[in-house]
């Protein structure tokens, strides 16, 4: 709902004086422009036909017609009032008497001047001073909202804050209304306090749901949707949108990568609902999305996730997640996991308005979770695993050697070395964000201008993502006709710390010296040349002057045209225009430690990739909608869309760079020997035709249909079209059963069932791929089959069912809904390898089925509600729950089962169980009498001997529950919040156990380990102790030993604001409203399960302010 | 306003029936659609060649099959140290991991080349109009005999013992490229299907140009009346699996499955029509070219392939700078004294073996795939699969009368440089030491043992002894990326 902010101006009087005299001295300055008298006539009969003006017009006219003049108060008129000014042959006082209505009285002076005077009079000592404070339904103050004393023309509007004064006698009733808002009456009764929360009223074509694609009344929606508001995102975290839109809804998840951190540049992996695919690698091509992934709507357009996270958040409008079939079958192909509709600000009609948003983000490095050695521990630790003792008895000389090494390593640490490496790379980010956005114009046509740049540093040194954006919207309106044009141009620069990974400084041993004596990294860590070139320094490298950084420019055109042909019936047509250029560029010097064995002609690498893309996007809709007998409303649309994106990529790698080079590749020795330039090219073309027809009956019985066909490039040869549906209903229990407005004021059940596709898998095929083979022989080259064709594949389809309940209750005091959803993807696309001797690999199949159910609550209890004081604390949680399960796949993808086997993965693909079952071989623990680990066979027997055979799930990825806990507290100016993360049930695979506590090899004992390598392995016979022998260095593979329950409490968002109004200085400064907010973002995290997080990449706690400046 | 509905509707029914079904057929811009490949000439060309060009893998013919693998389990090479790179393939350890992966290697490259060969003789069938008749009919006859030639070197490897266990189940046989699994045949089945396959090929190949113009057939600026003048892609027959080819793979099979008669008659007449254009290379050539020898008789060599990478892999397993773990060189003492019998004479020793110029090795290394000199040298990178001299010892072995068998191995012998062979020498003795001698890095002396089923043979890291073979020796295991789908 738009709210325009501007007050209007008011031209009605607070009290009423009924006295001509005064009414004409003032008139008499303030008219003066009808003041000179020129002519005189009575009884004077004009005609008139102006049509529609002003009332000012109007009288102007008769003036120019009949040289009357007026006498009367522009404040106690509405001459800007439109009328009907046709009459023909129409006596003069008659004319005016229409025009100005029958609240007043035209009388004719003898000098041929109109008066024109109210009729009424009050009685004054009946008069009551008013006051009150007008919110909507969602409690925000309505500025501008005008309130009237029935039946008279006395009146106020509300100021910027809702608070409203007003005169009117004691029995009188108020009438409040503002546009959008239904007018409200209510009677005085000799009350002086009077709070009125407006309600929204329901239009044609008005109050709507933003899908991105229909706009759906709605009252009348039976989807389960969340509509975020910029305020709400804002109040949340200044990051981005996304971080931002988990902490609001349940159901809308990032996975936590613990290999890449907080690194800015990091892309997240984010489910919606859970999984609807198997997200095997190989099933993409280059250019395809996580399969798992949600579809993401810029302003009706698919756009990706990059430029999402890359948006600046000032200037989104609102974000709607779209999570079950009723409002996701309009994505169709590619809705399976959901649909985030993101719109941005559009540019307001009235007086230039400027918004400047300043966000400071300060980002410092998690390093709690690590739990290393120091140096004397590192040095127990290897004296204790063996590192010191020459490998066979008698080898004297060897182990004279070792003894020596080992004193001098003891010598180092006596001498105080004991390096904390983990600080080297990091730092303390500081971001400093900056948009501005001015927006204006007339009726007739509107712009917005915006420019934004951020410059986000993440807390390893040099790691950063600068983003950059301006945009331009102009919109012209004539009559029936509405043309908006949104140019974009956006860009990052990205960069990739030169330090490298950050498990290389967890690594290095803490009795080790950083520097040499003048305070130079060295190239190697050694003590008395003992490993010498064998353990490199990790600060070395990012000494010499690496380069990883990626940039990306795009520009996007969208064009859109509505043509109103009535009230019903519209026509609306929109065009984008997407160019991006991409270019990724690498340089590892020569002198880099990657080249140490490295041929001399090939030291040092450069590579360049370019990427670009061009899609254009062209769709049309023709939308109807009418209500019938006032009771059956209907809304149909039909749409029609084409769409093409073109990819093209390019990629040369450079070798052999003299020492001290900058990295230019004109210094290159060569191209990288036995390589070609990579390259790819791809063409997606895609078209679609969808129908959706609403229906309800009096707001009270509800019915959604949405029918899609969708036709791509991406289907195979048979099987080009694909169809989507959904089917909803609901019902309005407040309406239907007539419940009390003050208890329940919105009770509505709802639930659909249809199906969606998931296509983002890039370009399957069913028809056989060849391409050349990289030798030519004689006859020139060859072509090689690339992939088999496999034409009967049927796209996945998920079978999306959902249903919901939405409740507002006691008068807003407490809101909730509750969601339930069963989505079934059936068949699954796996690409699987054959048995060998088919030569088939990668083959895309149809097996098996995924089963995903789940619950989502969202609940809201306001204790404290007292929106007319502006004290309002609310206390919310969210929860949702997913279980899903796999099925139907017999023994299809034991290739898959056999290459997860090997690569270590905890997960399987298999009947009854669940995708986040996490599959391993039940351990017993560590034999106290030789430090071996016992398992326990399939039979409960048990055994030295690991045998994948036994192996059975011992845990389950996902969280039982996982949800939010907040409590949001507004005191006048002053808002609070607290927004707690809680996981629980989930397990984990600890891989700080496994890899460096537990699986340690002989040749990994030189580097840093957890501390618990050394405190809770086995040593002696009878030690009991969870990790097997300190001097056993056979692999472990993994056992439920390494899987833990997790249970974490995350302060996700810890927020404070303040806004400054009606400050002098404010208004001194020129402003409006400035508003401050500080949040702390991901600032504690309380787990079950020690390990360590972050291994390439630190997490980060962050602390940020933002700052809103409204002129 | 329904006019207007109608209107707007139609319209965008129009719109979408009209354009939907072109817009949506694009072609991929990086890769080629099968309906492309087979579209012209030129393509189907291609697409053969491809076959052709995947052989040269070293995963197969490259090198596996040919060079390194399967002569190291004809005890050709010194592996005693277990150091050694070949060490474990050489005590026929076909649990180890690296042996396991070279083997999954070699039935993958294999089968995965026979999907190509399946789809390519699918394709030119589908798409015979864009494609000359005759050619058609040479192109597809050289695919299927290549699909047998697969079969049969899978069946070798990974097959039974054939004389003992001939009805063992041994390997699958796709004649057909789709996505499905068949089932494994016994070895007298696949027998069959190899025959029958070289059988069609044959008939196919019937007016294959080498038969009238040699292996060199045609020339672009010859005005012949062949019907193939104006490209290259129908000469050097020889670098493709003609018709000479094809019969000398039908007396391989034939003898392999036991059939004398028949691998005596086919291999008679491979000697009697294939000789006039598969001359044998002259020792001038050999002996006396300078630093261009023709090291692998290239002339004799009746289906070669042209791989690119051949004197890398001589580099990487023969070159004598390659330290002793890594290179594959013969025990010295068994090479001199046994396998060439210190005959200086033989064509195929000193040409081939000799002590390193440079370096310390002590031993002689083999040079049979060494560059030349002259890269302009038309032999340049051949490397023989089939050459005419293994049919004079096919006829040698199964001609009843001794006395003919030994005018077939004296042939050879004297185009060798050797004395020829008295009547009353041990017949098959000498065919035993003529495989020794004339297939290194060719793979055919470890299925020669297998098919005479020897119950030990000499050990190549020992100076002397033998090693004992039997079935665990023989017959390779199929790889877990098949076994674990057929239990």
């Amino acid at each position: 709902m738009e709210k325009k902010l501007t007050t209007k101006r008011c031209r009605l009087l607070n009290k009423q004086k009924s006295l001509i005299l005064q009414i004409m001295k003032r008139s008499l300055i303030l008219s003066i422009l009808f003041f000179s008298i020129t002519a005189f006539s009575f009884s004077q009969k004009i005609s008139i036909n102006k049509g529609k003006v002003s009332l000012y017009e109007a009288l102007k006219e008769i003036k120019k017609e009949t040289n009357v003049d007026f006498f009367y108060s522009d404040k106690e008129l509405n001459v800007d009032r439109v009328v009907l000014a046709n009459f023909t042959n129409t006596d003069v006082v008659e004319i005016v008497s229409k025009l100005v209505g029958k609240m007043y009285n035209v009388q004719k002076t003898e000098d041929g001047i109109l008066l024109i005077t109210p009729l009424y009079t009050n009685n004054f000592q009946n008069e009551i001073t008013v006051t009150g404070i007008i919110t909507d339904n969602f409690n925000t103050p309505l500025p501008g909202v005008t309130v009237l004393v029935k039946g008279t023309k006395q009146g106020a509007t509300s100021d910027i804050d809702g608070n409203y004064t007003i005169n009117a006698g004691k029995e009188s009733t108020l009438v409040y209304s503002y546009i959008g808002f239904k007018t409200q009456e209510v009677a005085i009764n000799g009350k002086t306090t009077i709070n009125v929360t407006l309600q929204p009223e329901v239009k044609e074509l008005e109050e709507v749901v933003i899908t991105g694609i229909l706009q759906r009344k709605k009252e009348s929606f039976t989807g389960a949707i969340k509509s975020v508001k910029k305020e709400e995102l804002k109040a949340v975290g200044n990051l981005n949108v996304i971080q931002s839109l988990k902490t609001i809804d349940p159901s809308f998840i990032i996975q936590e990568s613990n290999t890449l951190g907080s690194n800015p540049n990091r892309l997240p992996d984010i489910e919606v609902r859970g999984k609807t695919s198997i997200s095997t690698d190989n099933l993409r091509d280059e250019f395809g999305a996580n399969p798992n992934q949600p579809l993401f709507i810029l302003d009706g357009f698919e756009t990706s996730l990059r430029t999402i996270i890359d948006l600046d958040m000032n200037r989104v409008e609102s974000i709607t997640i779209l999570k079950d079939a009723s409002s996701t079958a309009l994505y169709g192909a590619k809705a399976a996991n959901g649909v985030i509709v993101v719109e941005t600000v559009k540019p307001v009609a009235g007086k230039l308005q400027i918004t400047y948003n300043s966000d400071l983000r300060i980002e410092m490095p998690d390093l709690s979770d690590y739990n290393l050695m120091n140096s004397t521990q590192k040095l127990e630790y290897e004296k204790l695993s063996g590192l010191w003792n020459a490998p066979y008895d008698g080898d004297v000389l060897g182990q004279f050697k070792l003894d020596k090494q080992y004193n001098a390593t003891l010598a180092e640490i006596k001498r105080g070395v004991d390096t904390y490496w983990l600080n080297e790379p990091v730092r303390v980010g500081s971001t400093l964000g900056h948009s501005l956005y001015a927006s204006g114009g007339s009726e007739a046509i509107t712009f917005g201008v915006g420019i934004n740049y951020k410059d986000l540093k993440g807390v390893m040194i040099g790691s950063n993502r600068e983003t950059w954006g301006a945009n331009f919207n102009l919109t012209y309106r004539k009559n029936k006709l509405n043309i908006t044009n949104s140019l974009y141009i956006s860009g990052y620069d990205a960069n990739e710390s030169p330090y490298g990974s950050f498990s290389n400084f967890a690594k290095a041993n803490p009795y080790f010296r950083k520097t040499d004596a003048n305070g130079n990294p060295t190239k190697y860590l050694d003590i008395n040349g003992f490993y010498k070139t064998s353990y490199v320094n990790p600060l070395y490298n990012a000494t010499l002057n690496t380069l990883d950084n990626s940039n990306k420019i795009q520009l996007t055109n969208n064009l859109r045209a509505i043509w109103k042909l009535n009230n019903k019936f519209r026509i609306q047509s929109n065009l984008q225009l997407t160019k991006a250029n991409t270019t990724s560029e690498n340089f590892l010097p020569p002198e880099h430690t990657d080249f140490i064995d490295t041929d001399i002609s090939e030291r040092g690498k450069y590579s360049n990739q370019r990427l670009e893309n061009f899609s254009y996007k062209l769709n049309v809709m023709a939308s109807y909608a009418s209500v019938i007998n006032e009771k059956h409303s209907f809304t149909s649309n039909l749409r029609a869309e084409a769409e093409e994106t073109n990819n093209e990529r390019l990629g040369v790698t450079a070798v052999g760079f003299p020492v001290g080079t900058n990295g230019n590749p004109a210094f290159a020795f060569s191209y990288q020997p036995d390589s070609k330039p990579s390259t790819a090219q791809s063409k997606y073309r895609r078209i679609n035709l969808l129908t959706s027809v609403n229906y309800d009956f009096d707001k009270t019985l509800l019915f959604d249909a949405t029918y899609r066909i969708d036709g791509s490039t991406v289907f195979g040869s048979n099987e080009k079209y694909s169809p989507f549906w959904a089917v909803g209903a609901g019902i309005n229990l407040h309406n239907a059963l007539n419940m009390d407005p003050e208890k329940v004021s919105l009770l509505k059940l709802r639930g659909n069932v249809g199906s969606t596709g998931n296509q983002g898998f890039g370009n399957l095929s069913s028809v056989s791929i060849y391409g050349f083979t990289q030798d030519t022989n004689i006859f020139g080259q060859g072509t090689d089959l690339l992939t088999l064709a496999n034409p009967n594949l049927k796209w996945q389809n998920t079978l999306n069912t959902s249903i919901g309940l939405d409740a507002v209750l006691f008068q807003n005091k407490v809101t909730a809904t509750l969601n339930a959803f069963k989505k079934k993807t059936d068949p699954l696309v796996v690409r699987i390898d054959l048995p060998s001797s088919t030569g088939v690999f990668g083959y895309p199949i149809n097996t098996g089925y995924m089963d995903t159910k789940g619950i989502e609550a969202i609940v809201r209890v306001s204790p404290i509600y007292k929106p007319q004081e502006q004290i309002v604390w609310t206390l919310g949680f969210t929860t949702s729950a997913i279980k899903s399960e796999y099925g139907g796949f017999n023994n299809t993808l034991k290739s898959l089962n056999d290459a997860a086997e090997v690569s270590q993965s905890l997960l399987r693909y298999r009947d009854g169980f669940s995708p986040d079952d996490l599959w391993a071989v039940e351990s017993l623990g560590i034999d106290p009498a030789n430090g071996s680990e016992v398992f326990l066979t399939a039979e409960g027997l048990p055994t030295y001997e690991y045998h994948s055979e036994n192996e059975k799930v011992m845990g389950n990825g996902r969280p039982t529950m996982e949800g939010i806990i907040s409590s949001n507290l507004r005191l006048k100016n002053f808002t609070f919040g607290v927004n707690l993360r809680y996981r629980f049930g989930g397990d984990i695979m600890n891989t700080a156990l496994f890899n460096k506590v537990e699986n340690i090899s002989r040749d990994q004992r030189i580097y840093n380990q957890d501390v618990r390598a050394l405190t809770d392995r086995w040593i002696n016979p009878g030690d009991i102790s969870t990790f097997k022998s300190i001097a056993q260095f056979n692999t472990t593979p993994i056992s439920s030993r390494f899987i833990q329950e997790e249970n974490v409490i995350i302060g996700e968002s810890i927020n404070f604001g303040y806004e400054f109004r009606d400050q002098q200085w404010i208004s001194q400064l020129g402003l409006n409203r400035l508003r401050l907010n500080a949040y702390m973002n991901e600032i504690f995290r309380i787990s079950s399960v020690k390990t360590e997080r972050g291994i390439n990449y630190p997490f980060a706690r962050a602390i940020s302010f933002s700052l809103n400046a409204y002129f | 306003m329904k006019k207007y509905l109608k209107n707007i509707i139609g319209i965008l029914g129009c719109i979408l029936i009209v354009s939907c079904s072109d817009y949506l057929d694009v072609q991929p811009e990086d890769k080629y659609l099968e309906e492309d490949v087979f579209s012209s000439e030129t393509g189907i060309q291609t697409a053969l060649n491809g076959i052709y060009s995947n052989m040269t893998s070293n995963n197969t013919y490259g090198s596996n099959l040919t060079m390194s693998t399967v002569d190291v389990l004809g005890q050709r090479y010194n592996l005693v140290s277990d150091r050694d790179a070949f060490h474990y393939y050489a005590i026929y350890d076909y649990e180890n991991t690296g042996v396991k992966t070279t083997f999954d290697k070699i039935w993958t490259g294999l089968y995965t080349n026979i999907l190509n060969i399946n789809n390519f003789i699918q394709g030119i069938e589908t798409y015979k109009e864009n494609i000359s008749d005759e050619k058609r009919r040479l192109l597809k006859g050289e695919a299927i005999a290549l699909r047998a030639m697969h079969h049969l070197d899978l069946l070798r490897l990974y097959g039974p013992i054939y004389s003992v266990n001939a009805e063992d189940k041994s390997i699958p046989y796709y004649t057909e490229a789709k996505a499905e699994l068949n089932p494994l045949l016994s070895a007298t089945e696949v027998i069959t299907k190899i025959l029958a396959d070289l059988t069609t090929a044959e008939e196919l190949l019937e007016n294959d140009p080498v038969r009238e113009f040699g292996k060199v057939a045609i020339f672009q600026d010859d005005d012949d009346d062949s019907g193939y003048n104006g490209t290259d892609f129908y000469r050097f027959r020889n670098l493709r699996l003609n018709y000479y080819a094809v019969k000398a793979l039908q007396a391989r099979a034939n003898l392999y499955a036991g059939n004398k008669e028949a691998a005596l008659t086919v291999s008679k007449a491979v000697i009697e029509e294939a000789s006039k254009w598969f001359e044998w290379t002259p020792p001038q050539k050999i002996i006396s070219a300078g630093g261009n020898p023709d090291r692998t008789f290239s002339s004799e060599v009746l289906f070669a392939m042209q791989n690119i990478d051949l004197y890398n892999n001589h580099k990487n397993l023969f070159a004598s700078a390659l330290n002793d773990n890594s290179i594959l060189a013969p025990e010295d003492s068994r090479l001199n004294n046994e396998i060439f019998e210190n005959n200086q004479n033989d064509y195929r020793y000193n040409p081939i073996w000799a002590l390193p110029a440079v370096g310390e090795k002590q031993y002689k290394t083999c040079f049979k795939f060494a560059d030349v000199s002259d890269n302009r040298k038309e032999f340049r990178f051949r490397q023989p699969l089939i050459r005419i001299s293994e049919m004079y010892y096919i006829a040698a072995e199964t001609e009843t009368d001794p006395a003919i068998a030994l005018t077939y191995l004296n042939t050879v012998r004297f185009n060798r440089g050797l004395v020829n062979l008295e009547v009353g020498v041990n017949i098959p003795n000498e065919i035993l030491k003529e495989y020794q001698k004339e297939f290194y890095g060719e793979g055919q002396l470890f299925f020669y043992y297998k098919r005479n089923n020897f119950t030990s043979i000499p050990n190549g890291s020992s100076p002397t002894g033998n090693i004992t073979m039997g079935k665990d020796q023989y017959v390779v295991p199929l790889p877990l990326s098949e076994s674990d789908f057929r239990q």
